[in-house]
């Protein structure tokens, strides 16, 4: 008894208060057992009979708020029948509608409402609901209650019959609203493919098509989170759900695809294509000619490229669907079609022939048939054409439209659509020879390449032995052609015979463009020679990917290598061994340009050349390095031994850890312990009289240039890789002494220093050492010295920078001390300029030594963390006005527009109010790469429509003033091309971020002022200007 | 907005794009000796000093030349066709002409001769190219140069008239200040496709 009295106190408590508290306080009596819902049905029986109608809604909301959170099986049979008809009675009541519905909703998920249930509810809905009288928010739940009883009650509602849809039909008619019509498509889409509706398809297609096509857009902000696209996506799934739709359709489709323009219209073309094969061949046959009729009217006179696309799709369904079988005699549209565009072809380089060749190459991806048919009758006029000798001028555009036909082709056998080689093996031969005899002449050349290349992708068509009749002609044209664009093609051509055939390219290809390569160095005047082997060397490294070509590459290369550098040079001029250089450093790179373009391709056949390829190019240069003659010889020159130690370094990253860990210990004893037979192929030749000891004080220059080829493996090394001879922290205080002391050139250290950040990104556990005590102790003796020579000081730091970016990377909270250490020495005029440029260095962050390929360790959101600590003290630092003297506040502008160019963008736009009044200042400092630094800044937060408008608006006129002063030269200051492209690339982003009324006054000055940068001396300044000086043009109001 | 519903010709010719890449200079200078690639990479490729950036703002001038002129109009729009004047051939780079003064002093005139081919003789929209074109050129070259606009000897069954028009500097200016036909050119200038009809 004491249950149900606290149940109606419970009630009253509600009904006084509204509160939230008071419906859990109810849900949880009824949870733990000490009520019932008939209880609390019963104490509501008095609110839900009063006259007053807000009580009533009140009450039966309470009920309703229960019924959703209570667990589903509170309720028994017995009590859903009951709340069931009880809700279905409220429905009459017009006052608690509402609260009723959502009552209904939720009895609905209970395990005991039956089918039984399922019907009185829908039909209480139909009786009593008139949606056209209540609000957007109330008929949203009738249609989620439908859409509840569809999903847990289909059969029950099915029984129903026509009942059920003409009720629905009449619940859902003319709504409109986009939220509930998403959720009726969804309803409309079960019925149509789950229920009879045969006898209704006028109803349904009159409540389904009046959408159609979607013309909604969402308003701004949008508030609903639905986009037109959803509208359309969830109609179109309604248009296509049933072929019953077809014949009524069709009339519709047919007159909106010519009534509409732009997203419409490619709706329309879109949901065609999507209902042609729903509705299938017999609803299509009667508008066969009037489909066809429309689509040549979007295809030939196109709005824009975008609807041609999307008709020649459309096309593409409509002749799939109508000729649905593969062996059918022909008749028809289809032939028809192929009729007409054959007619256009006669002309073939008008632009109506272009439309025809699209057309036909839509019905080659179409039905079998039909495509068999399109594609004889079309090659067959095109090759007759071809020949025809009154051709003439026409043939490059015939080979073009064959070239159409190809790309078609090759999709249709990608798609497995049939089988293309069939349909195309009486004219393959024809088109082979008609191909390989055009490109000797140079009027086709260009477009029976692009022929070639397509019917090559064509998959299995061509066969070996026709790739290598086509590889021989295409290689004899490549070492006489002279146009760019044409050698471009011929190279994607011999790719492609290198990816189908790579034995053909070997045998053909390859031995005539190697023989083509010099023994020895062209002369210095003998330019075009020069020419000659790059280009050569150049198709090389595009055509050696296969990885048997990569090995005859290697091969042939390096002995190539060999031979260049073992000339005798004793009396020869300067100039020789310079062009022999140089030739080395073109062959060195086409060698690091394919494994980098491998590697970019995920080949995995590198393993084998740290012992193939690395010992004969170390040999090529220790040979050199220690040899006794004082001659200068052609592996000492730098540039090749820094080409070497990339290709060192791309081997080793690819390298697995043990693979590495062996290699780096034979290099190791090299460098170190002067042991360099396991590392060097064909040692005897080495001279033995002189020590390799690149590392001891007193190594020869030479030697000690071979450093970084040893710097270029522990850069790419892992982290787990052991150093085999040294402990981290003291092969890192060696790199760093060696540095500071005995490096004699500015190569040779930088080569270490980025060893060694490598060495700290990776192994900082290992090496605290180091950074507890050898690096403070260089910076109190050295870097912070005044009394340190001014050279020692910068090469300090330098390595402050490199050990700076490794902390960065990995975001390492010691880097704070790092660059405080930059900031002390501010006050030392002698080197304060060159620490504020380090700081800027030290933002770059990893660059490309520091990278995921070099295995370094990188944290997320390494930068933000940076900028989010060194800002700050900029910020402090050049607001300063504490020092009378301005330079220090210099000091601090020059080092935030050294690091500025490195912020993240979402950093920068949390920043940016805070800098912004500084990066003025720092558009007036005296160096113009730091100013251009700024200045392609801005031109990314103009880029930033959002960002410009809120943070730019209110400053851009002076900004304005700012960057016409740096975007022409001015007499006397600095400048500098990449300043005056970065100022007027941000002027030209200006007018889509600002609105016109606060700039409109300085519209005629900007545009006198660009009347100037137009007639800028350097072409890509100029193209800029006239960029920028057009969108100013065109900022209106 | 002017009505025209004659389409003067419907199924024109379409030329393949002009390559106007710049063959590369030979010079005996390092660079061209060492790489006809600048942009090489390589985690120690910056260390020997970049040869490419000490000489890329030096004071030698790149004077405007006739495929500058060109590539400044190439992407103008045909008011009658989805298709740009260098597709259509309307304007071709061997059609222009430069003429530095003489003897060159720095204040004299360069006078700039554009000839443009209408796609058939009795085109009637070569008034709205040839006014595009001017308004082109007289928004991206210097005020220095001095620029003809005429039609191609022979292209054209008026051409003297619409030379003279083309070439009025009143008559360009009025035709400027009628706002339809200014957005039917600026529509051609900025690559979209002009709604005449």
């Amino acid at each position: 008894m004491s249950t149900e009295v606290s149940m109606e106190r419970l009630v009253r408590t509600y009904l006084a208060a509204n509160g939230d508290e008071d419906v859990q306080e109810v849900v949880s009596a009824i949870e733990s057992g000490s009520s019932t819902v008939l209880l609390l049905v019963r104490a509501l029986g008095e609110p839900l009979t009063s006259t007053e109608d807000a009580v009533r809604t009140r009450g039966l909301n309470l009920l309703s708020e229960v019924l959703t959170r209570i667990p589903k099986e509170k309720l028994s049979e017995q009590a859903t029948r009951v709340l069931t008809k009880f809700y279905i009675d409220k429905l009459e009541d017009l006052h608690v509608i509402v609260p009723a519905l959502k009552g209904i909703l939720s009895l609905e998920s209970f395990s005991h409402f039956g089918d039984e249930e399922a019907v009185k509810v829908f039909e209480a809905l139909v009786q009593n609901i008139k949606m056209r009288a209540h609000v957007q928010a109330t008929r949203f739940i009738v249609f989620m209650i439908i859409d509840a009883l569809l999903k847990h009650r289909r059969d029950a509602l099915k029984s129903l019959g026509n009942v059920f849809i003409g009720g629905y039909i009449e619940l859902a008619n003319g709504e409109k609203d986009p939220r509930n019509l998403l959720q009726a498509f969804s309803i409309d889409r079960v019925i149509l493919t789950e229920f009879e509706t045969k006898s209704k398809i006028d109803d349904l297609f009159d409540i389904t098509f009046c959408y159609f096509p979607i013309s909604w857009k969402p308003p701004a902000g949008d508030p609903y989170g639905i986009s037109t696209d959803d509208l359309r996506n969830a109609l179109r799934q309604c248009l296509s759900a049933t072929s019953l739709f077809g014949p009524l359709a069709m009339p519709t489709f047919l007159e909106k695809l010519s009534a509409t323009v732009g997203a419409a219209k490619i709706d329309t073309l879109q949901s065609m294509t999507a209902c042609f094969p729903i509705y299938g061949q017999t609803a299509l046959q009667p508008f066969a000619q009037k489909t066809w009729d429309a689509l040549r009217m979007e295809i030939f006179q196109p709005l824009n490229d975008e609807t041609q696309d999307y008709s020649l799709k459309t096309l593409i369904s409509f002749i799939q669907t109508s000729y649905p079988s593969t062996d059918a005699q022909l008749d028809g549209i289809a032939v028809e079609i192929t009729k007409e565009c054959i007619g256009l072809l006669k002309e073939p380089e008008r632009d109506q022939a272009k439309h025809a060749i699209k057309t036909l190459g839509a019905l080659l991806e179409s039905s079998p048939a039909v495509a068999k048919h399109a594609c004889g009758q079309s090659l067959d006029t095109l090759l007759r054409l071809f020949r025809d000798p009154s051709a003439g001028s026409a043939r490059g555009a015939v080979m073009d439209a064959i070239t159409g036909l190809l790309s078609s082709l090759m999709r249709a056998a990608a798609d497995g659509l049939y089988d293309v080689s069939e349909v195309l093996a009486s004219k393959k031969d024809e088109l082979v020879s008609c191909f390989v005899s055009s490109i000797r002449s140079s009027s086709l050349r260009q477009n029976a390449l692009n022929a070639i290349l397509e019917i090559t992708q064509i998959a299995g068509l061509i066969t070996t032995e026709e790739i290598t009749f086509m590889c021989q002609a295409c290689t004899e044209i490549l070492l006489e052609e002279s146009s760019q664009e044409t050698q471009e093609t011929l190279l994607q051509v011999l790719k492609q015979f290198s990816r189908n055939a790579p034995k053909a390219l070997e045998e053909t290809c390859l031995p005539l463009l190697f023989a083509q390569l010099p023994d020895e160095a062209p002369a210095l005047e003998a330019d075009e020679k020069r020419e000659h082997y790059w280009r050569i060397l150049s198709a090389l490294q595009s055509l050696c990917l296969e990885p048997v070509l990569f090995q005859v590459l290697v091969v042939r290369l390096v002995t190539k290598l060999d031979i260049i550098c073992s000339l005798k040079l004793d009396d020869s001029p300067e100039a020789l061994i310079e062009v022999s250089a140089a030739y080395s450093h073109a062959i060195l790179e086409t060698l690091r340009k394919t494994i980098q373009s491998k590697i970019h391709a995920k080949h995995n056949d590198f393993a084998k050349y740290l012992d193939q390829l690395v010992p004969r190019l170390f040999s090529i240069f220790l040979r050199a390095a220690l040899s006794p003659s004082s001659v200068r010889q052609i592996p000492c020159n730098t540039i090749l031994i820094l080409d070497a130690s990339n290709i060192v370094n791309l081997l080793t990253q690819t390298a697995s850890s043990t693979e590495q860990a062996r290699f780096v210990t034979s290099l190791f004893h090299a460098y170190f312990n002067g042991t360099y037979t396991q590392i060097a192929y064909d040692a005897v030749r080495i001279p033995k009289d002189v020590p390799f000891t690149p590392f001891a004080t007193d190594a020869s220059s030479k030697s000690k240039d071979l450093v970084p080829i040893l710097c270029g493996a522990i850069i790419g090394l892992r982290k787990e890789v052991d150093l085999s001879i040294d402990i981290p922290t003291a092969m890192v205080k060696r790199f760093a002494e060696w540095c500071l002391s005995t490096a004699d050139s500015a190569l040779q250290r930088d080569a270490v220093l980025r060893a060694l950040s490598t060495l700290i990104n990776k192994r900082l556990e290992d090496i605290t050492p180091f950074m507890n005590e050898t690096l403070p102790s260089y910076g109190n003796d050295v870097l912070l010295n005044p009394t340190v020579s001014l050279p020692r000081r910068l090469v300090c730091l330098e390595l402050w920078v490199w050990v700076g970016r490794a902390l960065l990377v990995r975001s390492d909270d010691s880097i704070r001390t790092l660059v405080d250490d930059l900031f002390d020495l501010f006050p030392d005029s002698n080197i304060a300029y060159d620490a504020a440029l380090a700081i800027g260095r030290i933002s770059q962050g990893g660059v490309d030594v520091l990278t995921k390929e070099n295995h370094a360790t990188i944290r997320f959101l390494h930068m933000q963390k940076f900028f989010n600590l060194l800002i700050p003290t900029l910020i402090t630092g050049a607001k300063d006005t504490s020092v009378p003297d301005t330079t220090r506040q210099t000091l601090y502008l020059a080092a935030l527009a050294a690091v500025v160019i490195n912020i993240p963008h979402a950093v920068l736009s949390q920043v940016l109010p805070s800098i912004l009044p500084l990066l003025f200042r720092c558009l007036q400092l005296s160096d113009a790469g730091l100013r251009a630094n700024v200045a392609e800044v801005f031109a990314a937060i103009a880029a930033d429509d959002v960002l410009a408008s809120t943070s730019l608006t209110e400053h851009s006129p002076s900004l304005i003033k700012a960057l016409l002063a740096n975007s022409v030269p001015v007499a006397g200051e600095p400048t500098s091309v990449r300043l005056r492209v970065a100022a007027l690339k941000s002027l030209a982003a200006i007018p889509a971020a600002i609105r016109y009324d606060v700039l409109h006054p300085l519209k005629p000055t900007v545009i006198s002022q660009l009347g100037k940068a137009v007639d800028d001396h350097k072409r890509s300044v100029r193209k800029e200007a006239v960029e920028a000086r057009a969108k100013w043009y065109r900022y209106h109001g | 907005m002017a009505s025209i519903t004659e389409i003067y010709n419907a199924n024109p010719i379409i030329a393949a794009s002009v390559n106007t890449a710049r063959t590369k200079p030979i010079r005996h200078e390092t660079r061209y000796l060492w790489s006809d690639d600048p942009d090489s990479k390589g985690p120690l490729s910056g260390l020997a000093g970049s040869r490419e950036e000490s000489d890329e703002d030096s004071e030698e001038g790149e004077e405007i030349d006739n495929i500058e002129i060109f590539e400044l109009l190439r992407g103008i729009y045909d008011p009658e066709h989805p298709l740009t004047l260098e597709q259509l051939q309307v304007v071709n780079p061997s059609h222009i002409f430069i003429r530095p003064p003489n003897p060159p002093s720095p204040g004299a005139a360069t006078n700039v001769l554009v000839e443009f081919t209408p796609t058939v003789p009795h085109c009637g929209m070569s008034t709205i190219i040839g006014l595009a074109l001017r308004v082109r050129l007289l928004r991206a070259l210097p005020e220095r140069m001095k620029v003809d606009i005429r039609v191609r000897k022979g292209s054209h069954q008026s051409e003297n008239a619409l030379n003279k028009q083309l070439n009025d500097k009143e008559r360009v200016a009025a035709a400027l200040e009628n706002t339809a036909l200014l957005e039917v050119v600026e529509k051609c200038l900025a690559g979209e496709q002009p709604t005449l009809i």
